[in-house]
């Protein structure tokens, strides 16, 4: 056995032991605040035990030029023994032995006091160069004052205070000059003993703490003003708002009062959490817990207060391995999944608003908590094809909706957010709704739910299946004959480097939709390996295989499925392909097919597609610049077609040089008369002109050819309308319609009964007696139109005159001469070989004698006597 | 988790029991997609109880049906989740097999030669960490398999003959005919008649549980393959066809059944089944998508010589090539040798990224030997006189 050398005590430094204790214990300097008024708060209770009605209150005082701050209340105060045992040793507890004692006697204020440790009065040291407590315990005559400068060494005086209760002067240290300002004390105040019980007035104003938080009001008018003063409450101390509310009032086994809410602040991160701020018996412990919340509860926030909970001895958390705090945490989650169902039923569309906004979190949370999704899954909003609730639509609602008369209902959806508007209107089109599963975690959420329910419902994805009853085979004519416009499409695509497109020919509805675009299970396997690849997991050996394998596959095939329903596909597949157009046609399916499913819409997709706007633009305006060309090559040709047609004319139908006047006169012998007379105002004279009328001559040989070539030939023309003969009336319309200048008159007996159209009225409107007037009569009332005193006063005939290049030599004029008598067959020899008074004059009397066999003398007396005529006109 | 005593997991582990079998009859049947669709849902109820163990199993099963069908990376999709760093909770059987499915994939594809090394090393060491490394047999017929890809031939067949040395018929486990299918197809590749026929002789006698369907396909296939070594191609053309009624759309059977008809010099026939091949010039599998644009080569090529009025040769064991004596028909031959360039040139893309990965040049030496016979044939128009090219 070995004998000890010495025996002797560990000695400790107590100021730098206070200090270094004070300020581990306490990292937040304003802590005094809250353990100094949790003291007065401890001492008024007690008070109340001897007093029940007596009125607490605990009164704050900053006094910045002394660099003081006092805490006063009016509990219980100290007597002399009270300040040896509790306040002058640390760890030594008033309040713990005063719970202990209300305990063992079952009094009701037990429960409300908050101190337990004794070590309150430390926090002061961490701010305080000095601190004084002034106190006079209720019932005892002495005061006392005790002065202590964070030493072992206390002073104790006699003191002359008057009032029951304590007041603690805290001298700040310099160092902490910062809590001499009056904002920065009231924050704290509020922010540690906002619920304490009493008043709390801060230099003789307030109180400023809330005194009675909402929930620990016991009656309420009406539900209303309830959650009126629940969200005011809410407002004031959270800058957050609140899409709704889930009060606390638990009391077995554990007790918890506060609020818990679901906010707008939306973190879309993984990792954020619920928080609630923690109070233990009205006195704030722990601002923003975010463990006391399940985990999967990160859209809420709230406030409780539990005199259960166990708060650790810097009181600045709480114990977890605590049955309570256990309790707390499971009873809370049940809270918030009974509320969203209660939503769900009776207030669907805040249970929308919040799905909405919290999609991310409500789904994410299901999807990796089993206990929470068991709760929501049939519950969560999923976006379908249905019109009514913005397509909003829970599982729940769905399988209701859905029920098939199978054993299994089927989940039709679709994974890819952009392909919405091309399955929209494939479910439409079979009265099926679809979920659109591309949301966040959606996907991953069906999945599981089909797994969880595989006895009853079963998962059919729209986007990854050639599904047979969605997209009806062709039979085996029908595929043939659509066989080759497959192929010119692939063909087409690979052209435009496309070179994964598969196109299959499909029946499917609506009929409107050309094309669409199917994912193919590789896609997808491709997608899942992607995922699985990157996990952290994955044996470290196989990883550069399935790397490989992944980088390999970066031209995944694509379906495109063309239907045979659609008007376009089938013009498609009876047309002609090989032109540039409509291999932009084709090119055109497959974009507008893209455009509904635009999550395939890559980069190379786009600029596909880009490069054919352009070249559909540059083509438009090349068509439009083509037009233009075209329209003005047409122009032309028409042009040229009536210059064609005006030579045609001259051709076949080639106006004389002397006038010539077509008569329009119906064929009957009694228009004879009329006739001879026209011709002896007009064939002599000093006109001279060539009447003729369609008898005279026969250019073709139907009578219609006939007759055009006699109007194409004439100069002018007169006709007879008195009886609006319908053939003269054709004849006249013939002539009128081309409008090109050429002159006409009209001939009209006096005893015409019928009226004359009003277009003939504006032409030379000739009147004569009677058909039945000798030629003589007739041909006076005709000259008369044209002639007056000698003179031709008629413009038309005047403009003839004008156009006139040589006088026709007629029967009418050569039987007319005065000097020279020619026989009928004289006549018809003369007229045979020269047309016009001209040609004769020009003709050698010797010529005309070789050729027409007259004697030369007649010649010369002829062509003397036509010149005369010419001197007279 | 996993609750045995459920009522529920009870009712599940019939269910996927029974789902089980089917999916075991599917994969008999080789109705590969079919077998994969059923291990799917037997795959899914496995997940809804947590039952891990059975997650595992109907993953391998799942994988494997689906790499039968030729869907590379969805097999690979499903297997991957169990290929976890440390313990997985599924059985080391199990573990091993989808181990060795992943190999399979690798080399089909293939992926780099290095990728591949770096799997086997990953599986010898799980073998080892298991205390399972009588399961080896298997790892060494992939690495006959490796060998023979890349065309050493006496490596791979060392290989082989030591797997099925050691093999021992039960699970995890090849069949044995995927050991003698190997075997006499090496053999037939180093020329060895007599070996593999006294491979094939062996199978014919093995008495080992076995897949009835691939077991006819591929003896039968062995055996043509034999007939065209041996210059017997009616011969080979019966097994081919005895092979195709197994099954008409497998493409491997498909390839040996064009292959025999070209040796016949039956090219038209030839052309129809070619033209089924045609639908699989996509496949996920490298090495299919060389063998079909090298048949595309060897039939115009055949087709060359036919209308060149050469006799039918087998270009792939045919050593002897004999020299064309007279151009019967010009502008057909020209015709088709241009477009068995066109074939070859194809085939060579593909079959130079295939060596580049494998790190050996076999594919490129077999379409320069092909193109060598072209070149035979241009070369008899230019001496022929009066002919120009």
């Amino acid at each position: 056995m070995v004998e000890p050398l010495e025996q002797f005590k560990m000695e400790t430094n107590f100021e730098g032991l206070i200090q270094l204790l004070a300020k581990s214990l306490y990292p937040e300097p304003d802590v005094f605040v809250r353990e100094l008024i949790q003291n007065g708060h401890d001492s008024i209770v007690r008070r109340q035990e001897v007093e029940p009605d007596f009125a607490g209150r605990i009164d704050v005082e900053l006094h910045s030029s002394r660099r003081e701050i006092i805490f006063r209340d009016n509990g219980i105060g100290m007597d002399r023994q009270d300040i040896k045992h509790f306040l002058s040793v640390i760890g030594s507890t008033g309040t713990g032995t005063a719970r202990k004692k209300l305990t063992e006697e079952g009094r009701a204020a037990a429960y409300n006091l908050i101190g337990q440790f004794g070590i309150g009065m430390l926090s002061a040291f961490v701010v305080a160069e000095k601190v004084v407590v002034r106190t006079r315990k209720l019932k005892e005559k002495q005061a006392f004052a005790w002065h202590n400068t964070g030493s072992t060494d206390c002073i104790l005086y006699a003191d002359n205070r008057k009032e029951i209760g304590s007041e603690i002067i805290v001298s700040i240290n310099p160092e902490y000059t910062f809590m001499l300002d009056e904002k920065r004390l009231r924050e704290a105040i509020v922010k540690y003993c906002d619920f304490v019980q009493f008043p709390i007035s801060l230099n003789g104003q307030g109180p400023v703490n809330t005194v009675l938080p909402p929930w620990y009001r016991e009656h309420w008018p009406s539900q209303a003003e309830k959650e009126a003063t629940y969200r005011q409450f809410l407002n004031r101390r959270y800058p957050d708002n609140a899409l709704d509310l889930i009060p606390v009032e638990i009391n077995e086994p554990f007790q918890a009062r506060g609020v818990l809410y679901i906010s707008d602040n939306r973190v879309a991160d993984f990792n954020s959490t619920g928080v609630v701020d923690i109070f233990v018996r009205r006195m704030f412990v722990r601002v923003g817990d975010n463990t006391i919340l399940p985990p999967w509860a990160k859209f809420v926030r709230g406030i409780i207060d539990s005199p259960d909970l166990q708060p650790t001895a810097a009181r600045d958390n709480i114990q977890r391995n605590n049955p309570a705090f256990e309790f707390l945490q499971k009873r809370l989650g049940e809270l918030i999944v009974e509320r969203l169902s209660y939503l769900a039923q009776k207030e669907p569309n805040k249970f929308k608003q919040i799905n909405i906004w919290h999609h991310y979190h409500l789904k994410g949370m299901a999807l990796f908590y089993d206990d929470f999704f068991e709760q929501v899954a049939e519950l969560l909003l999923f976006q379908t094809n249905v019109k009514a609730n913005n397509g909003l639509m829970s599982l729940q609602e769905y399988l209701t909706k859905n029920r098939s008369r199978e054993d299994k209902a089927p989940i039709y959806y679709f994974a890819y957010m952009g392909a919405a508007a091309q399955f929209y209107k494939l479910a439409d089109a079979r009265g099926w709704v679809v979920i659109n599963g591309g949301g966040r975690f959606e996907e991953e959420l069906l999945v599981k739910y089909g797994k969880r329910h595989h006895r009853t419902v079963h998962l059919e994805r729209l986007d990854a299946t050639d599904d047979a009853e969605l997209f009806q085979r062709l039979g085996t004519t029908e595929a043939e004959k659509f066989r080759q416009l497959e192929l010119d499409l692939e063909r087409g695509l690979r052209v435009s480097g496309l070179t994964n497109v598969l196109v299959q020919m499909r029946r499917f509805e609506p009929k409107e939709l050309p094309s669409v675009i199917i994912v193919s299970p590789e896609t997808e396997a491709e997608e899942k390996l992607r995922n699985l690849v990157i996990q952290p997991w994955f044996m470290a050996g196989m990883e550069d295989v399935a790397e490989e394998a992944l980088k390999q596959g970066q031209r995944r095939p694509i379906y495109l499925s063309l239907n045979a329903n659609n008007p376009l596909i089938q013009r498609l597949a009876d047309i002609e392909r090989r032109s540039d157009l409509v291999k932009e046609v084709m090119l055109g399916v497959y974009n507008s097919a893209i455009l509904y499913s635009h999550n395939l819409l890559n980069q190379y997709n786009a600029e596909v597609m880009h490069g054919q706007f352009v070249r559909l633009f540059n083509r438009l305006i090349e068509h439009q610049a083509e037009a233009s060309e075209l329209e003005k090559e047409l122009e032309a040709e028409r042009g040229q077609k009536i210059e064609l047609q005006k030579k045609q004319v001259e051709t076949t139908a080639k106006q004389p040089d002397h006038i010539l006047i077509f008569t329009i006169a119906p064929l009957s012998e009694e228009y004879k008369p009329l006739e001879e007379a026209v011709r002896r105002v007009f064939e002599r004279p000093p006109y001279c002109f060539e009447i003729k009328s369609a008898q005279d001559h026969t250019y073709k040989a139907g009578l219609l050819e006939n007759v055009r070539e006699h109007l194409l030939c004439a100069h002018g023309f007169i006709a007879e309308i008195s009886d609006l003969n319908p053939n003269v009336m054709f004849e006249l319309g013939a002539v009128m319609l081309p409008d090109d200048s050429r002159q006409i008159f009209s001939l009209r007996s006096q005893d015409a009964r019928q009226d004359v159209p009003a277009d003939l009225k504006e032409k030379l409107f000739v009147p004569y007696g009677s058909i039945k007037d000798p030629v003589e009569t007739l041909e006076a009332a005709i000259r008369k139109a044209f002639e007056r005193d000698g003179r031709i006063v008629h413009d038309g005939i005047q403009a003839l005159l004008e156009k006139r290049q040589k006088r026709f030599l007629s029967r009418t004029l050569l039987e007319g001469l005065r000097r020279t008598r020619l026989e009928s067959n004289e006549i018809a020899s003369l007229m045979k070989e020269y047309k016009t008074v001209e040609d004769l004059l020009a003709a050698e009397p010797a010529e005309v004698v070789r050729k027409r066999g007259l004697p030369e003398f007649v010649i010369l007396g002829l062509q003397g006597e036509l010149r005369g005529i010419s001197e007279y006109v | 988790m996993f609750d045995a005593e459920n009522p529920l997991t009870q009712a599940a582990q019939e269910q996927m029991q029974s789902l089980y079998a089917a999916g075991w009859e599917a994969y008999q049947d080789t109705q590969w997609l079919r077998a994969a669709e059923i291990f799917g849902k037997a795959l899914e109820i496995a997940e809804s109880i947590n039952d891990i163990r059975k997650i595992v199993l109907y993953r391998f099963w799942r994988g494997s049906s689906l790499l039968q069908a030729g869907k590379l990376r969805q097999a690979l999709a499903v297997l991957t989740p169990t290929l976890k760093e440390g313990t997985t909770g599924g059985d080391a059987d199990d573990i091993y097999n989808t181990l060795a499915t992943y190999i399979e994939i690798a080399q089909d594809l293939p992926v780099n030669l290095g990728a591949i090394e770096k799997a086997f090393q990953q599986t010898e060491s799980f073998l080892r960490n298991s205390g399972n490394l009588d399961w080896r047999h298997r790892l060494l017929l992939l690495q006959a398999t490796l060998s023979k890809l890349r065309g050493m031939y006496p490596e791979a067949l060392a290989a082989a003959q030591e797997s099925w040395a050691i093999w021992q018929d039960k699970y995890p486990v090849y069949i044995a005919d995927a050991h003698l299918n190997r075997l006499v197809e090496i053999s037939l590749l180093l020329r060895d008649a007599q070996q593999a026929q006294m491979y094939l002789w062996e199978w014919e006698m093995d008495e080992h549980d076995t897949i009835p369907k691939t077991r006819e396909r591929l003896s039968c296939s062995r055996q043509s393959d034999l007939a065209r070594l041996e210059g017997r191609f009616t011969e080979a053309v019966d097994w081919a066809r005895r092979a195709m009624l197994v099954d008409n759309s497998d493409i491997d059977t498909l390839i040996l059944m064009v292959r025999t008809f070209l040796c016949m010099g039956d090219n038209h026939r030839a052309r129809d089944e070619l033209i089924r091949l045609l639908a699989h010039r996509h496949a996920e599998t490298g090495h299919y998508r060389y063998y079909i644009r090298l048949l595309w080569g060897d039939y115009h090529l055949a087709c060359a010589r036919q209308a060149a009025g050469m006799p039918a040769v087998d270009d792939v064991f045919g050593l002897e090539f004999p020299p064309p004596s007279a151009i019967a028909n010009p502008a057909a031959t020209r015709y088709a040798l241009a477009r068995a360039r066109r074939g070859y040139r194809a085939a060579l893309k593909v079959g130079s990224w295939i060596d580049e990965k494998l790190q050996c040049s076999l594919r490129q030496n077999e379409i320069y030997e092909r193109l060598a016979r072209v070149e035979a044939i241009e070369h008899q128009f230019y001496s022929l006189p009066g002919r120009a090219w």
